[in-house]
């Protein structure tokens, strides 16, 4: 039977529960990593693409509960595979219930009533803020490494990036490469972001940046005629699949410019900064020089 | 008796200054000399790429589907002897910028592609097809909210196809669809569109005569021979070919199909046949103003054409809302 | 000549026949007044006869060929056809109006022939619109209106007129003057079809009066022999005085039966 008093004590009650409770009963950043001294986490769950890498990087699968679904489908095959040892959550609070991991790893981009939600019962939440050059993902790296106990870990996978960041530098190119990063819909990647310091490492200059403070540039076709870049660098993500992005790749002007001067890159790994990162620089510095060298015969 | 000679020279001229000053303008002007040059070769100079590549093309899409517009908006104000008809009201864009949106991200427009006219010219016909069969007979407001509806469950869809569709970043480009954009187009374009919009304009200036004898209603029009059935059908046909090709190419652009006739209207005694033409014209130059707005006025990312047509559209309403107000009982 | 002929028409709408099994015929050179109460099909048997809805049953014949075997525009020269309650969609000048019952003659392309702009012209005057020429044809009044929308018939010279309630709402001035104007063409060898409520103006002008009563013709032949009390009582459910003759003849309606 419908009973009136039944439904305005649930409303309530929901009233009550939704109200955010206080920081008190939330886990600080520095009692995790106090906590991980006494006693390392077991079972990790990742709510972040970008935390799911370093993750699979740091710990071994037994200790990790999932990771999300994005990494289990990722075009990047290596990352796939690592993730497919592990289990798989779509973000949602049900998974975070039922997998009942003692440590959660998110990026610092979760809205407040997750938080919140998080903090009210009781899980611990540790967030990762994103990486937009080297040095943020070392210093990243390193504070994960403590947060899961595998310090030793973290280092030896920032000697690693470190060891690949110099081999780059003492070979780079004659001179840079002038490149614009096409993203789609005519913006591209401007200063500040990790992209530019991937692209750096690798030897080239993204031309885009080169007029503005901002993080994300428009960029027409006349702006790109006018800079004369030496390649058009694209995610590989845009191309996989018609879009007005691609339509652009087939404007006459392109094509009669630009047709051999294009490369792709495997978004993922700019957007989220990893030590992995610098294999990527490494990748995009093999990527552009065969371009250039292609440029070169043909002249 | 008037014609209207003088008032397609002077839209005519006007065109003309428009487009050329269309060429010069951009993020960075280009002097008219290099201008004149980049319009007959397109060399290796970077202006003349430019101008012969990037924005000549460019100003002639906006003259085609300005022109395109106002006509169909002329013809469907005469059919319907409803001052609010237009392609965008009567949700004709929407269907047309569904048809477009799957012909390219589901992958038809990579086999063949003039798949994105035919694909956008099927979307304009049923969509204004479902607003006719709706709002038919039961006066200006069941047509209107008809093609509101229509309007509306083609957003809706278009967002759905957007989000469905195979590339990850395809939902991002929604704003192209919903508010239009002529940015970055080329000569390509130009020729997928061109055909369409000379035929489909072509059906919709035949139907002039048969659109004066309705200003004495249905009855008396059929009276004086007009084949009210056909009538309809040409207007119908005409519209999905000339709207539906261009609004494949740039998505949706609203009210300038709605206000170039209102404004021609006036100088050409009110007879339907008369606005047609010059209709066209000032609706290529209405559209080819918003475009170079669009490229003039920077404030961060370019805006998109939707932008100026609404500014040209709402105080167009305002205007008449303050009329029937005064008119009313 | 023509003749016009019309045999055992039917027309169903919701399931009753507006227009049960209707015969006439007629001829060029009479003024009928199709009379009868509100609902008695009169409109609808007008629109039948001028050929803008079909019947769904019986036929109308002019000079002996169906209409539906009438070319669109042959026919549409032929015939013109005025409905109640005409109006103007777009504030278009009065001449523009009047040039519009040209339309089924203009040659495909191209501009109007000097021809017809001097029929227009004629046609004006002979309305006495003159002074209204370049008005706009929505800011006339209810005589003006009447007298333009005549003229937008009669320009093209068609054989047949056929017009639905001309003089409703009109005041007696330009009643009468509609009617005279109506009359007149008989004179000039047209025929001339008009549905009326005012019987006076029917009895004094009409040669020829029709009279409907719920679908049917009840009666058809001179306005003496037709407006009697008798008729009157039976199509309109209301005793009438009938008096006088000719110029000077009235029906007078005295109380509901």
């Amino acid at each position: 039977m419908f009973n009136l008093w039944r439904v305005i004590g649930s409303v309530t009650a929901l009233f009550v529960l939704a109200v955010p409770q206080s920081a008190q009963s939330a886990q600080s950043q520095a009692q995790i990593k106090a906590q991980a001294q006494v006693a390392p986490p077991q079972r990790v769950m990742s709510l972040n693409m970008c935390t799911d890498q370093l993750l699979l990087d740091l710990l071994p699968p037994s200790q990790i509960t999932s990771v999300t679904f994005l990494s289990h489908s990722s075009p990047n095959a290596a990352l796939a595979a690592q993730a497919a040892q592990v289990g798989i959550n779509y973000g949602t609070a049900e998974e975070v219930l039922a997998q009942n991991p003692d440590l959660i790893i998110s990026g610092d981009a979760s809205t407040p009533t997750t938080r919140a939600m998080l903090a009210r019962t009781g899980y611990r939440l540790y967030e990762v803020a994103s990486s937009d050059n080297f040095d943020e993902i070392r210093q990243t790296t390193r504070e994960l490494g403590i947060v899961l106990g595998e310090e030793k870990r973290a280092q030896e996978l920032i000697v690693r990036m470190d060891a690949t960041l110099n081999e780059l530098m003492h070979s780079m190119p004659e001179r840079q490469i002038r490149v614009v990063a096409w993203d789609g819909g005519g913006f591209v990647p401007g200063r500040g972001l990790l992209f530019n310091d991937i692209l750096n490492v690798a030897g080239g200059i993204n031309i885009a940046a080169a007029d503005s403070n901002d993080y994300l540039v428009d960029f027409d076709l006349e702006e790109l005629l006018r800079a004369r870049p030496d390649l058009i660098a694209y995610a590989s993500a845009t191309l996989d699949a018609p879009a007005l992005t691609t339509q652009l790749l087939q404007h006459p002007v392109v094509r009669r410019l630009y047709e051999d001067r294009q490369i792709t890159y495997p978004d993922n790994l700019y957007i989220c900064g990893s030590p992995q990162s610098a294999d990527a620089a490494k990748d995009l510095r093999a990527a552009m020089l065969e371009a250039v060298a292609v440029m070169g015969r043909m002249r | 008796m008037r014609t209207n000679i003088p008032l397609n020279a002077s839209l005519l001229v006007l065109l003309a200054a428009l487009f050329f000053f269309s060429l010069l303008a951009g993020r960075v002007w280009i002097p008219p000399s290099d201008a004149l040059n980049g319009l007959f070769a397109s060399g290796s100079d970077l202006s003349e790429i430019i101008i012969f590549e990037l924005r000549l093309p460019r100003a002639v899409l906006a003259v085609l589907i300005g022109a395109s517009l106002g006509t169909a908006g002329a013809v469907l104000q005469g059919l319907t002897r409803n001052p609010l008809a237009e392609p965008f009201l009567l949700g004709v864009s929407a269907g047309a910028s569904l048809g477009a949106v799957i012909a390219i991200y589901f992958g038809l427009a990579a086999v063949f592609s003039a798949a994105t006219p035919l694909l956008g010219i099927a979307g304009a016909f049923v969509a204004t097809s479902i607003t006719f069969a709706l709002g038919w007979g039961g006066g200006t407001l069941a047509l209107i909210l008809a093609g509101a509806a229509v309007s509306g469950l083609g957003g809706a869809l278009i967002a759905l196809s957007l989000n469905l569709a195979p590339n990850a970043n395809a939902a991002y480009e929604i704003m192209n669809w919903l508010m239009g954009s002529l940015a970055d187009r080329s000569w390509d374009h130009v020729f997928l569109v061109l055909p369409f919009v000379v035929i489909g304009g072509a059906i919709l200036i035949t139907t002039g005569r048969a659109l004066d004898a309705l200003s004495l209603g249905e009855a008396q029009a059929q009276s004086l021979g007009v084949d009210l059935l056909h009538l309809r059908l040409l207007v119908l046909f005409g519209t999905a070919t000339a709207v539906g090709a261009a609004t494949s190419v740039t998505g949706v652009i609203g009210f300038i199909g709605l206000v170039a006739p209102h404004l021609i209207r006036p100088w050409t005694g009110h007879q339907p046949s008369r606005v047609i033409i010059p209709a066209a014209l000032a609706g290529a130059v209405l559209l080819l103003g918003a475009d170079i707005a669009t490229r003039i006025i920077r404030l961060g990312p370019e805006l998109k054409l939707g932008v100026f047509t609404s500014l040209i559209g709402t105080p167009f309403f305002f205007w008449h809302v303050f009329k029937l107000r005064k008119t009313a009982p | 000549m023509t003749k016009l002929e019309v045999s055992s028409l039917v027309i169903r709408r919701g399931g009753r026949n507006i227009v049960n099994d209707v015969s006439l015929s007629a001829r060029t050179g009479e003024f009928i007044a199709l009379v009868g109460a509100n609902g008695a099909g009169k409109s609808t048997l007008i629109s039948v006869i001028a050929g803008l809805m079909k019947p769904d049953g019986g036929t109308v014949k002019l000079d002996g060929q169906a209409l539906n075997a009438f070319r669109r525009q042959d026919l549409a020269r032929l015939r013109a056809y005025v409905p109640q309650n005409p109006f103007c969609e777009w504030p278009i000048s009065v001449e523009r109006l009047v040039a519009l019952g040209l339309t089924p003659s203009l040659p495909a392309m191209g501009k109007m022939p000097e021809a017809y702009i001097s029929k227009i012209a004629e046609t004006l005057d002979a309305f006495d619109l003159n002074d209204h020429r370049d008005q706009p044809a929505t800011t006339l009044s209810g005589g003006e209106l009447t007298r333009a929308m005549l003229a937008r018939a009669l320009v093209g010279d068609p054989q047949l007129l056929f017009v639905d309630e001309p003089i409703a709402g009109l005041d007696p001035r330009h009643a009468l003057d509609t009617i005279k104007r109506l009359r007149r063409l008989v004179e000039t060898d047209k025929l001339v079809i008009a549905s009326l409520h005012d019987l006076t103006l029917a009895m004094r002008y009409a040669t020829r009066i029709v009279a409907m009563h719920e679908g049917r013709v009840v009666a058809d032949g001179t306005p003496k022999e037709i407006l009697t009390p008798a008729l009157l009582r039976e199509i309109f459910d209301v005793d009438a005085c009938v008096s006088g003759e000719g110029a000077g003849a009235f029906v007078d309606f005295v109380s509901t039966v």
